[in-house]
């Protein structure tokens, strides 16, 4: 055993959590290697530091306030059915009742423009009567339709952000055109950038995920990313964990990835492994990015016009000043180039932090161990999903049979009387 | 569990605030400190803990005896700080990275790599300042994870019980939270050299 994999085993030593061989390996190998011993001492240090951290005790008055706080959540959990003490749950009640009857209406606009829709395409009449039920189904359809997908997307949400964003951005530069001493230029400028103005958004992203074969998973990873152009910025890689002679990988890699195939690249990785957590942003700077912009392009006028009084300048002492201010300008116009470009490269490869783990183990045990009620759980969920399919069936096959079975049944009623009064006439 | 927590929990369910108070007495503090070490401020500290405990009588309820009430308590308390953080905004520093001051004005943080002078951990006094700034550095995860062990003393099983995960998803986790408490901390040291 070398040094690398005794010193991920030292955790647990020192934790007193490592079984006996690991044990007796550990501190066989300590014996002979000052490293690790070194590195354990240091450990030990920094955990026993942790340990004797004191605690701190909560501020005066906190046990009385939890007092009060629990007497308070107690009225509202325990009495919820008493309208004076508890209004505010009440309140939040009818709110959410609004939103119940406002998505029921909804789905039953839903279920009759599909029907009506379907009811068209099985019959296949040109008969007027079905152009006016189309005409009228129509407007419907959309009204229902945001309506479903209402929990909003990120994407949608962001660019909402974005026209927010661009707004302010207008207001601002009037004001700065106003005051400005270059307003002609500067005013130029701005309407210009208006037109051409691209957005800079840096979409960014953390996956934590679980894959059962780590090598193959990183092969083939590598293949797809450099597929779509981008790079593994930083691969690192270590045994965590071995496990009856297999060695249990983890994996800490940033991705860069041209921002059009960033949400390609996340699937793939959602298709291919275990996903646990995710967390995936996108950052406007455009804003930022084209106020930079113009004050490069302010401060290349102004050092237009330094470079124009250079050329008059006579004395040496004029000269210098010039040159001086030249080179404040020249720096200040480096400097937010640089940033400029750095935006650019972030807006344009987006950046994915995936840590990756391998669960040899873990994963046969869960499968291996399905329990009882894990089974009764997925027939549940089966059934379940086959009475909500049926009851979807019945109702459409109900609606699109409604032309002829509704007047049937009235033919059918009219008839039953008809039938009865004669039996009573012959009686 | 023990039998008198039990007749404490069962009168929690009924709506008795003193035992419940009293099923968590010796609880609350280091929840309190769970909450401080994760926000750093002693008012959301507060807020941050009591509501976690208000969540925990209110779904007493729910709790199913699978673990102990202690693990699920503290389940409670870690989910909400940090949800508590992360609805609170609080600008998370994470240790290399670019940070936006506003502006043109830009940062660059990054932990220096050199491992010149090795025997700094060994020599050197460590204060309790130096630790806690050290463990607030570290990422959501690993601090966390180190809170929970190494401050409060958790086995492994229940860390991963509160935090939900595997055994070997809380070894590995806390292998890396150390490995980079160690850094920021030979870091710091080399600093004040």
């Amino acid at each position: 055993m070398n040094c690398d994999e005794i010193r991920n085993l030292i955790f647990s030593y020192i934790d007193n959590e490592a079984d006996e061989d690991e044990k007796l390996l550990i501190e066989e190998h300590i014996e002979n290697c000052d490293e690790c011993k070194k590195e354990l001492e240091e450990y030990r240090k920094i955990i026993k530091a942790l340990n004797d951290l004191p605690d701190e005790e909560p501020p005066a008055g906190y046990c009385k306030r939890l007092h009060e706080k629990l007497l308070n959540s107690k009225v509202t959990v325990f009495k919820d059915e008493s309208v004076i003490e508890s209004n505010t749950p009440k309140k939040r009640k009818s709110k959410y009742g609004w939103v119940k009857y406002a998505s029921l209406a909804a789905a039953v606009v839903l279920v009759f423009t599909v029907a009506a829709i379907n009811n068209l395409k099985l019959s296949g009449m040109k008969s007027t009567e079905n152009n006016i039920a189309y005409d009228s189904a129509e407007p419907s359809a959309p009204q229902a339709a945001p309506r479903a997908e209402s929990p909003a997307e990120l994407k949608s949400y962001s660019v909402r952000g974005n026209e927010f964003a661009d707004q302010d951005y207008n207001n601002q530069e009037r004001i700065a055109s106003e005051e400005s001493g270059y307003a002609g230029v500067k005013d130029k400028i701005s309407t210009m950038s208006l037109d051409t103005r691209e957005m800079k958004i840096i979409k960014s992203g953390t996956i934590y995920a679980q894959t059962e074969d780590y090598d193959n998973f990183l092969k083939d990873l590598e293949d797809k990313i450099s597929s779509l152009g981008g790079f593994i910025e930083n691969n690192n890689t270590e045994v965590y964990q071995v496990h009856n002679d297999n060695k249990l990988m983890y994996g800490n890699l940033k991705l860069r990835i041209p921002q059009e195939s960033f949400y390609e690249l996340i699937s793939y990785l959602e298709s291919f492994t275990e996903v646990r957590r995710k967390n995936v942003s996108e950052n406007d700077v455009t804003k930022e990015y084209y106020e930079k912009d113009n004050k490069v392009k302010n401060l290349e006028i102004q050092e237009q016009h330094l470079r124009d009084l250079f050329e008059k300048a006579q004395t040496v002492e004029e000269m210098l000043q010039i040159e001086n201010e030249l080179r404040r300008i020249r720096t200040e116009i480096d400097a937010l180039n640089i940033s400029l470009a750095d935006i650019n490269d972030r807006a344009a490869m987006s950046t994915i932090n995936l840590e990756v783990e391998e669960v040899k183990g873990a994963a046969f045990t869960i499968k291996g161990e399905k329990s009882v009620w894990e089974r009764a759980r997925e027939g549940f969920i089966n059934t379940v999903n086959s009475i909500v399919r049926g009851f979807g069936n019945f109702i459409v096959s109900i609606i699109s049979a409604a032309p002829i079975v509704v007047p049937a049944a009235i033919i059918f009623i009219i008839l039953l009387f008809r039938i009865k009064k004669y039996w009573k006439k012959k009686i | 569990m023990q039998s008198n927590e039990l007749s404490l929990i069962e009168r929690s369910r009924q709506g008795d605030v003193d035992a419940f108070e009293e099923l968590i007495k010796d609880y609350k503090k280091i929840a309190y400190n769970i909450a401080l070490r994760v926000l750093r401020n002693v008012e959301d500290a507060e807020d941050a803990s009591q509501e976690a405990l208000i969540k925990v009588f209110k779904n007493i309820q729910n709790f199913n005896m699978q673990s102990t009430f202690k693990v699920w308590m503290y389940r409670i308390v870690v989910n909400t700080c940090i949800d508590f953080k992360r609805k609170k905004n609080l600008n998370v520093v994470s240790i290399d990275e670019t940070i936006d001051l506003g502006g043109s004005v830009q940062i660059h943080r990054e932990i220096a790599d050199d491992s010149n002078n090795p025997d700094i951990l060994i020599e050197k006094h460590f204060d309790n300042k130096l630790i806690n700034d050290a463990v607030n550095k570290l990422e959501d995860d690993y601090k966390t994870i180190i809170i929970l062990r190494d401050i409060q003393g958790f086995s492994y099983s229940e860390i991963s019980e509160i935090l939900t995960c595997n055994m070997g998803t809380v070894k590995s986790r806390l292998n890396r939270a150390r490995k980079n408490l160690k850094e920021i901390l030979e870091n710091e040291l080399r600093i004040q050299c």
